[in-house]
Parts: C-alpha cells; sequence; structure tokens
C-alpha cells in the first residue's frame, strides 16, 4: 500500500510525457495533414494548367484548319469540334479552379477553402479568366455553327451558303483574334502555372518545416523519455541501494529488530542478531511462542503472549501498554552445547505499526541487557547491604546499649542451645518432632525479644528461621536432611549477631555509647589506656563487656556487685570467644543466683557489695584454667532436687539419694533451670548447658563446685593449643 | 456524553493503608467515592449495591483475586474502567487483568500525583 | 556463609556413593554447627579443598569400624589401614565429583587428602562455623563437615 504510493512520483513523469507528446502531435500532425491536402491540391491544378497550356495553339490550329477547309470546301466539322472542344477544356479548366472544389468531387481534405484562394494566385487567375473570356467571346460564333457552310448548285457549283460565309467571316476574326488573344491567354496560363508552382513549394517548404518540428518534438519527447527511464533507472538503483541499507543495517546492527504480523509470525525481513539473541536459526516464519518456548517457563511464555494479545487489541492506549511491558527484564535460559546452561536477560520493546490506523504489524525490538541487569542487580545487593547496615544502625542506635548487648548475650546462648538441639542425635520421627517444638519455643524468645527492641534485621531473620520449621513440621515424614536449611538460617544468624556485636563495639569505641561514656568505672578506664597490643586492646573490649553487664544486671536485681578479673590479657585469641561466652554465662548465673541482695548479706556478715571473679590463667601443658567465681549464697542441693524432680529428670527418690556430686552435673543439661519464670537474665535453663557445650566443642573439661552461703566456683580447664591446631588455623 | 455526570468510584485493596489513600487523594471533581472492598467477594457485593463507574483493583488479595475480580465486574458492565493498582514486579498479573478488561495500571508504590494522573488518563474519554 | 543448596551438592555425592558401593543407604541425620573450636573427627577424614567463589574444605570422615564394614560389603577382604585410607579418599572423591558436575567451573575442587585422627584437628579455615551432618549407616555413624566462605 505505502510502497504504491511512494511509487507514484515516478509514474506521474511519464505520464504526462505522454500527455504532452499526445497533445503535441496534435498540433504539429493536423496542420500538417491538411498542409498535405492542399499541397495535393495545388499539385493537381498545376497538372491540369500545363495540361491546358497548349490550348490556345490547338484552337489556332483548329481555326487555320477550318479557313482552309472553308476555301477548298472540305469537311468542316472536324475542325469545329476541335474548337468546341477546347472551349469546354479551357471552361472546364476555369471552373474546375473557381468553383467550390466539393462539387467537382475532388480536392476533399480541403473541404473548406476553394484551392485557388491565395491572393497571388486569385490574381494569376482572374488574369487568365478575363484573357480566355475574351479569346472566348470570338469563338463562340464559330463554335456554334451548325449544318453544312455549303450550296451545292448546277449552275453555280459548290459555293458558300450564307451560313458558309458567315463562318468564314467569323473564323476569319477569330484567327485574328487568337494570335493575339491566344498568346495573352497563354502567357496567362504560364503565369497561373508559375504560381501554382511557387504555391506548391511554399506549401513543400511549410510541409517540411512542420516535418522538422514534428521530428524536434519527437526528439525532445524521446530525450524526456529518456530522462525518466534513466532517473527511473536510478530510481531503482536508489531504491536497491536503500534496500542494501536497510538489509546493511539489519545485518549489522545489535538489536534484534522483527516485525509480527497479525498470524504472530516474525516477517522475513530480521535482523541478523535475532540469530545470536536466541541462538536460533531460521527465525523467520517462527511465532512468538515458539520463539520462546524454549528458553523461558511457562509463566513467562504465557504473560508474553498475553501482552502480545494485549498489543492487537485497540482497546488498550499506548501509554498504558509501555508501563505495564512484562518483557522488560526477561530471564532466558539457553543450554549450551557441554550440557551447562546459560543464563541471559533481554528486554522486548514492542511498538504498534499503524497502517490505516489498525495495528497491522508489531514491531519488536530485542536487547541483550545481562550486563545491566547483572550490574542493576549488583548495586541492589550492595544497596540492601549498605541499607541493611544503616537498618541495623539505626536498630542499634536506638536501643539501649546495655539492652543491646544483654540481648546479644542472650540471643547467641539461646542459638547455641537451638545448635545443641540440633545436634542431639534423633533417631524417630517423634524425637526429631520434639526437636521442632523445643527450637521453635527458642527462636520465639529470640524473634519476641527482637521485636521488642526494634531490631528488624534480626527479627526478619528469626522470623524465616521460624517459618521454615512451620514447613518442615507440616511434613508428613521428616528426614535428617530437612533440617539442612535450617542449619543454614542459623549460620546466617549468627553471623549477622556477630556483626551486630562487633558494631556495637565499635559504636562503644568511637565514644557513640552514651551509657558507657558516662561511666568511670573499671570499662572506661581499661578504655583509656594506650592501646599497646591487640591483645590488650581484645581483653579490654572483654573486660568492657563483662563490667557492663555485671553492672546491668545488678543494677536490675536490685543487687550491688563488683567484677574483678585476672588474666584476661592472656586469653589467646582461638579461646577468646569462648572465654567470653563462659564468662557471660556465668556471671549472669552468679548475679541472678548466686549474690544474694545487700540486706540479706548484711544479716550473713558479708560486705554488702557482692564479689564476682574471672580469672584466667596459662597453665603451660595443662592447658588454660578459667575459674569464675562468686561470693554469693552458694548452690541449693534442695533446689536442684526439686527443679530436678519438677522436669521428670529424677524420682523424688533417686533426688533424695544423689549427693552434691551426682546432681551438680545436671545443671548442665539443657532445659534445667532453678529458675521457675524465664526472664531476660536467666532461666530459659539455657545457660550452663551452653557453657557446657562450649567446653565440650572445645574438648575442654568442666567442673562446678559451691560452698552453701560462702560461695560457687566454676571452672572449665581448656586443652593447650597445640602446634597442630594453630598451624590447622592458619 | 454528559461532561458533568459524577462517576462513583469503589476501591478495592485489602490494604487499609492503600484504601485510605486512594480515598482521600482523589482529586478529581467527577469522582464520588461510594465504597471500599477488602477482597474480590466483597468486591462483587459492594458493585450490587453501589453500581460504581470507575474502580481501582488491588491484584494480590485474599478471597478473590483481583484478576478474578476484574473478570466478573467487566462482565456485569462492560463499560466500568478499572485501574488496576499494583506492585511492579506483579507485572504479570497486570497484563492480564489488562488483557481481560481492566484499563489502566497504577503500579504501587505511588504518589498521590501519580495516582491522579493514572485516574485522569483513565476517565479521559469517558 | 554457607548455602544449603551447595551442601546439597555434597551431601548427595556421599550419599550417592553408600547407595552406590555399599548397596545399603545411608540416613542423614540432623545438620548442626560447629560454633567453637574445630569440628570433632573420626579416624579417618578425606579432605577436599574448594577454592574459586567459595574458599574451605568439605570433608568426609568416618570411623574405622564403620570402613572395615564397608570394606567387608564391598568384598575387599584386605581391611588394612591403607585400604581404609582409599576408601575415605574414594568418598571424598566421589563428593568432588559431584560438586564438579554441578558448579562447574566457578570452583575449583582438589583431590581429596586424607589424614587421620591423630593428626590433630581438621586444616579448617577460621572464623567459620562449619556444617555437621551425620550420615548415619547401619549402627555406624560418619559425618560430613562442610566449612566454606
Amino acid at each position: 500500500m505505502k510502497s504504491l504510493l511512494a511509487r507514484l512520483p515516478a509514474i506521474r513523469g511519464p505520464l504526462m510525457v505522454g500527455l504532452a507528446l499526445t497533445i503535441f502531435a496534435l498540433a504539429v500532425l493536423l496542420p500538417g495533414f491538411q498542409l498535405a491536402g492542399r499541397l495535393d491540391d495545388t499539385t493537381a491544378a498545376l497538372r491540369l494548367v500545363s495540361e491546358q497550356r497548349r490550348q490556345a495553339d490547338v484552337i489556332a490550329a483548329a481555326l487555320g484548319g477550318l479557313r482552309d477547309r472553308l476555301e477548298n470546301f472540305g469537311y468542316v466539322d472536324e475542325p469545329l469540334n476541335e474548337v468546341r472542344n477546347s472551349i469546354a477544356e479551357l471552361d472546364a479548366l476555369v471552373r474546375t479552379l473557381r468553383t467550390d472544389p466539393s462539387s467537382a468531387g475532388r480536392f476533399t481534405v480541403s473541404a473548406s477553402r476553394p484551392i485557388l484562394s491565395e491572393k497571388a494566385l486569385t490574381t494569376d487567375l482572374e488574369a487568365f479568366e478575363s484573357t480566355w473570356e475574351h479569346f472566348r467571346q470570338g469563338l463562340v460564333p464559330v463554335a456554334a455553327f451548325q449544318g453544312v457552310p455549303y450550296a451545292d448548285s448546277e449552275s453555280a457549283g459548290v459555293k458558300l451558303n450564307e451560313g458558309g460565309r458567315m463562318l468564314s467571316n467569323e473564323s476569319r476574326k477569330a484567327i485574328a483574334n487568337a494570335r493575339k488573344d491566344g498568346v495573352r491567354m497563354t502567357a496567362a496560363l504560364g503565369q497561373l502555372a508559375g504560381a501554382l508552382e511557387a504555391e506548391s513549394a511554399r506549401l513543400s517548404a511549410y510541409l517540411r518545416f512542420l516535418m522538422l518540428v514534428a521530428l524536434a518534438g519527437t526528439l525532445a519527447c524521446g530525450a524526456v523519455l529518456g530522462y525518466f527511464a534513466v532517473s527511473r533507472r536510478r530510481q531503482a538503483v536508489m531504491l536497491a541501494d536503500a534496500k542494501r541499507q536497510t538489509e546493511g543495517i539489519l545485518q549489522t546492527v545489535k538489536e534484534g529488530l522483527f516485525l509480527l504480523d497479525p498470524q504472530g509470525r516474525i516477517g522475513a525481513a530480521h535482523s541478523a542478531s535475532m540469530r545470536k539473541l536466541f541462538k536460533r536459526d531460521p527465525v523467520a516464519g517462527l511465532t512468538l511462542e515458539e520463539l520462546l518456548r524454549p528458553i523461558v517457563p511457562e509463566k513467562s511464555l504465557h504473560t508474553a503472549l498475553r501482552f502480545v494479545e494485549v498489543l492487537w487489541s485497540e482497546r488498550t492506549k499506548e501509554n498504558l501498554v509501555k508501563s505495564i511491558n512484562p518483557l522488560q527484564e526477561v530471564e532466558v535460559v539457553f543450554e549450551t552445547g557441554s550440557g551447562g546452561q546459560e543464563t541471559r536477560w533481554l528486554e522486548f520493546d514492542f511498538h504498534r505499526v499503524r497502517e490505516d490506523g489498525k495495528v497491522a504489524h508489531l514491531l519488536v525490538s530485542v536487547n541483550d541487557v545481562t550486563a545491566r541487569v547483572r550490574l542493576g542487580r549488583e548495586l541492589a545487593e550492595l544497596r540492601e547491604r549498605a541499607q541493611s547496615q544503616v537498618d541495623t544502625l539505626l536498630g542499634v542506635l536506638q536501643v539501649n546499649p546495655e539492652q543491646l548487648r544483654s540481648f546479644l548475650a542472650d540471643t547467641d546462648t539461646s542459638m547455641r542451645m537451638i545448635n545443641a538441639m540440633l545436634k542431639d542425635p534423633t533417631h524417630d520421627d517423634a524425637g526429631l518432632r520434639r526437636k521442632i517444638e523445643s527450637i521453635f519455643r527458642q527462636m520465639h524468645a529470640i524473634k519476641g525479644e527482637a521485636s521488642a527492641l526494634g531490631l528488624t534485621t534480626v527479627q526478619s531473620r528469626a522470623h524465616d528461621f521460624e517459618e521454615g520449621l512451620k514447613s518442615l513440621r507440616e511434613q508428613d515424614v521428616i528426614g535428617g536432611g530437612d533440617f539442612l536449611p535450617l542449619a543454614v538460617r542459623l549460620d546466617d544468624l549468627f553471623s549477622h549477631l556477630e556483626s551486630l556485636g562487633e558494631l556495637v563495639e565499635r559504636l562503644a569505641q568511637q565514644g557513640l555509647d552514651a551509657t558507657t561514656a558516662d561511666e568511670t568505672g573499671n570499662g572506661a578506664v581499661a578504655r583509656a589506656a594506650p592501646r599497646v597490643t591487640e591483645q590488650a586492646r581484645a581483653a579490654n573490649t572483654l573486660i568492657d563487656t563483662l563490667d557492663q553487664l555485671v553492672e546491668r544486671v545488678s543494677q536490675d536485681r536490685g543487687k550491688a556487685a563488683r567484677l574483678v578479673t585476672h588474666g584476661l590479657d592472656t586469653v589467646p585469641e582461638p579461646y577468646r570467644r569462648a572465654v567470653k561466652d563462659i564468662a557471660v554465662q556465668a556471671l549472669r548465673n552468679s548475679l541472678v543466683h548466686g549474690i544474694e541482695p545487700a540486706d540479706l548479706r548484711q544479716i550473713g556478715g558479708k560486705p554488702p557489695t557482692g564479689t564476682l571473679t574471672v580469672h584466667f590463667k596459662d597453665e603451660g601443658q595443662t592447658g588454660f584454667r578459667l575459674v569464675i567465681e562468686d561470693d554469693g549464697g552458694g548452690l541449693s542441693l534442695r533446689r536442684i532436687r526439686e527443679a530436678a524432680v519438677e522436669r521428670g529428670i529424677l524420682t523424688r527418690e533417686d533426688a533424695a539419694r544423689l549427693d552434691s556430686k551426682q546432681l551438680l552435673p545436671l545443671l548442665f543439661r539443657a532445659g534445667f533451670s532453678t529458675q521457675a519464670e524465664a526472664d531476660g537474665d536467666a532461666g530459659r535453663g539455657v545457660g550452663m548447658s551452653v557453657v557446657a557445650e562450649i567446653v565440650k566443642d572445645l574438648n575442654g573439661r568442666l567442673g562446678i563446685s559451691s560452698g552453701e552461703g560462702r560461695y560457687t566456683r566454676l571452672s572449665v580447664v581448656l586443652p593447650a593449643l597445640g602446634t597442630v591446631q594453630s598451624a590447622a588455623v592458619a | 456524553m454528559n461532561a458533568l455526570r459524577m462517576l462513583r468510584l469503589m476501591i478495592v485493596d485489602d490494604s487499609n493503608i492503600i484504601r485510605r489513600r486512594i480515598e482521600r487523594s482523589q482529586q478529581i471533581d467527577r469522582l464520588e467515592f461510594v465504597g471500599a472492598a477488602a477482597n474480590g467477594v466483597e468486591a462483587i457485593s459492594l458493585f450490587a449495591s453501589t453500581d460504581p463507574d470507575v474502580v481501582t483493583m488491588d491484584l494480590t488479595m485474599p478471597e478473590m483475586d483481583g484478576v478474578e475480580c476484574v473478570e466478573r465486574l467487566v462482565a456485569l458492565k462492560p463499560e466500568l474502567r478499572i485501574l488496576v493498582v499494583s506492585a511492579l514486579a506483579d507485572k504479570a498479573t497486570a497484563v492480564e487483568a489488562i488483557a481481560r478488561g481492566a484499563n489502566g495500571f497504577l503500579c504501587k508504590p505511588f504518589t498521590d500525583r501519580q495516582l491522579n494522573d493514572a485516574l485522569a488518563e483513565l476517565l479521559q474519554d469517558v | 556463609m554457607v548455602n544449603e543448596a551447595e551442601i546439597r551438592t555434597f551431601l548427595e555425592g556421599a550419599v550417592n556413593y553408600f547407595d552406590v558401593s555399599a548397596r545399603q543407604p545411608v540416613a542423614v541425620g540432623v545438620p548442626y554447627l560447629v560454633t567453637t573450636g574445630s569440628p570433632p573427627v573420626h579416624d579417618y577424614t578425606g579432605i577436599i579443598a574448594v577454592s574459586g567463589r567459595r574458599n574451605g574444605a568439605v570433608c568426609f570422615t568416618a570411623p574405622r569400624s564403620m570402613l572395615m564394614v564397608l570394606l567387608m560389603r564391598m568384598n575387599e577382604p584386605d581391611t588394612s589401614d591403607a585400604n581404609m585410607r582409599d576408601l575415605v579418599g574414594e568418598v571424598a572423591n566421589t563428593i568432588s565429583g559431584n560438586a564438579r558436575r554441578d558448579f562447574g567451573k566457578d570452583f575449583s575442587i582438589s583431590v581429596p587428602n586424607v589424614v587421620e585422627a591423630s593428626s590433630g584437628p581438621l586444616p579448617l579455615p577460621r572464623d567459620l562455623r562449619p556444617v555437621v551432618i551425620p550420615l548415619n549407616w547401619r549402627s555406624h555413624s560418619a559425618r560430613l563437615i562442610v566449612c566454606l566462605s
């Protein structure tokens, strides 16, 4: 349709030439035709005139013959007839030259004009006519004679009769005239012939000129046609050029370009890169569905096809169509030859091509946006990480640092507990389900606390973990391997809490930690000390943490306590964390269960402020010894027995029978607590079991001793760091 | 064509916040809020009682999802104008909703201005 | 950060070995983390070092008793130490083969190195929490240890 319109100027040229040629032909050929007719007439007239030029002589001869015959009484009919004949011929000539040609039945071409209407000719004709008229008058009496001119009598013999005498007179007169008139008439005829000849020559010249004009016109038309032919050819060349250029573009353009027809098929003219983008050849003739099905998931394919349907429908506006294009980042997966897979992202753009206001085609452009998408994802990841750090930071800044520390320590404990639960060998389904329930309770508590503190990053992780547990719970059959996602999430939560802990420490070091900055206790002094070594710095951090813990928990509990530490600057790096974790749990336990309220202490004759001691010592071959002691009320065997019976660990009888050596290890069992209500510091039955877990992990030993009313002492021995291990952790 | 006719607006969204935002920010004089539904089922019954001309439609809702709801509403009233309000990640569903007769698309989250523009475009030739 | 899919690939390698070679499936226990110190090992441990997109090691550790039964099930009368080492190495090999298939060029996976428990803790990167997956077979228990950054 469009192409036809484009070709119209190309046919308009030759069309005009044809029209011009026709008009020109009519303008040249019609006069030419007329002219040719007139030339024909003139030639005919000239021939007639030439034929009659000798007529005067014929008449003179006839008159001479007549006179001779009359003298000898000869037979006169013959010369008379000749005269009559000549008169008729000349009359006919005049008539012919003068009269309307149609009546003569000739010269039909020059229908409207008498042949000798030309002025020059008319004069000559008139001159001839008048001489002839004059000549003719003398001849008419001769020609009019009828009968026999002689009288034959015996007496007189043969002699002229009256008529004969008159004829003789007339013929003499005619002969006399003929000498004069005959010459004049011959001259007039010659004149006329000359004029006709001149006219004929003029017409010939005119005709030749016309012919030349026609020739020139023809040549011009030829030239114009030639020009058009050339320009047509040039156009064809240009068209071919344009086609070549289009092809060139389609060959080299990186974009995939193609047209979709209403049947949904890809047109033949598509960019060569289509083959590369889709790793298909040929592409033309395929439907969009055939093109996409092997490389996109069913759902994306469905969406793409639905979208194309929407594009075809005239109902939707261009803006809307653009805004809902679901194919701006289509993930496509190609099988590579080696059995692997290659993932790329393609961007599809659709343009409706309208013809006569209706969507006739969809022009589709496809770009490989893999690099952009990858970059975008990396950026998003970075942004998310930065954002989550900011969130974390904001969350952390909003929380009271002490609360946060306590939360972190508690959560760490809970998570170790969870891990211990995972680790606890279980073989039957019921055991696994019990495991799920107890892990769920732990994690739920973490989530609750995190949300109370506004630590959304922790909360969301705890939530995900819970969701994992829920879906596990719904499974009909549970296997050990099904817990793998939980282990992975637990690891993530551990990492996250570690980074939170680091963040808190950094903030404290930079004085952002308002609470600790106000303090002037041990921690503050230690922090102010020059940071000699990394070891010392780590020890300071550890001491700070423990100080703050003691400060906070004792305040919360309405107790007075101070912390004394020894040798914490000698904790080797591999044990730092373990020492901290053990100390945190033990100190918290001591503050909650051991140290008595000030008034009770005074009654017992103790100083109102309780003392907590953390002692670390390198004992060489034996390893490292960590002793955590409080001067509190000691362990109550009675309460341990009660708790063991309550939790169904021991029967009342057994509990009564066991001595302290057998009862104390119960404290390290998971889920064992003498504290009835769970609260922030202890009572989840977690703390001491975590200590036991840590020590066991490190292949250490653990002991607990207590003097009722005097002290509780937790003693941990961690193995010496062998050369092997040192190398191993390098 | 009666340019002065008031158009009745129904909001279908399971989020209270979004519902209130749309209700509050619609500045097109011709719109008259007639009711809000929190899911597809509610929308169908509210439609019967209020006969709205314009609907904003969330796509992911409990009970009956937006796409199905669009289809039912269009079947009930073909000249109804439906603006799909949905997250960008949910374009596939938006396409489906458009294919089944919705007339516009507004991407969540949106500014008041975007909302008004989307409504204005939706009502361009009503 | 451990990745579940990656761990599954390693685990699948180990499980496969028991399915095919021992003709008796192994029961996968509940995985847990090693939060402190070095993961406990059995008598023999096959270690494959992983580098590239992730760095660390994957270990298969098994007690002598289990290896002996395994060898017997495979109709191998020679239950010498050397053969047990070989067997542990074999399992580790299967695991690394599985990983090579799944991870392709993103991972560089070493040939297995077999160590004995007596030579001390495993040479694993610190600061990571290895994931331990118990593998229970008959009355015996082996472990798969995945320790990747």
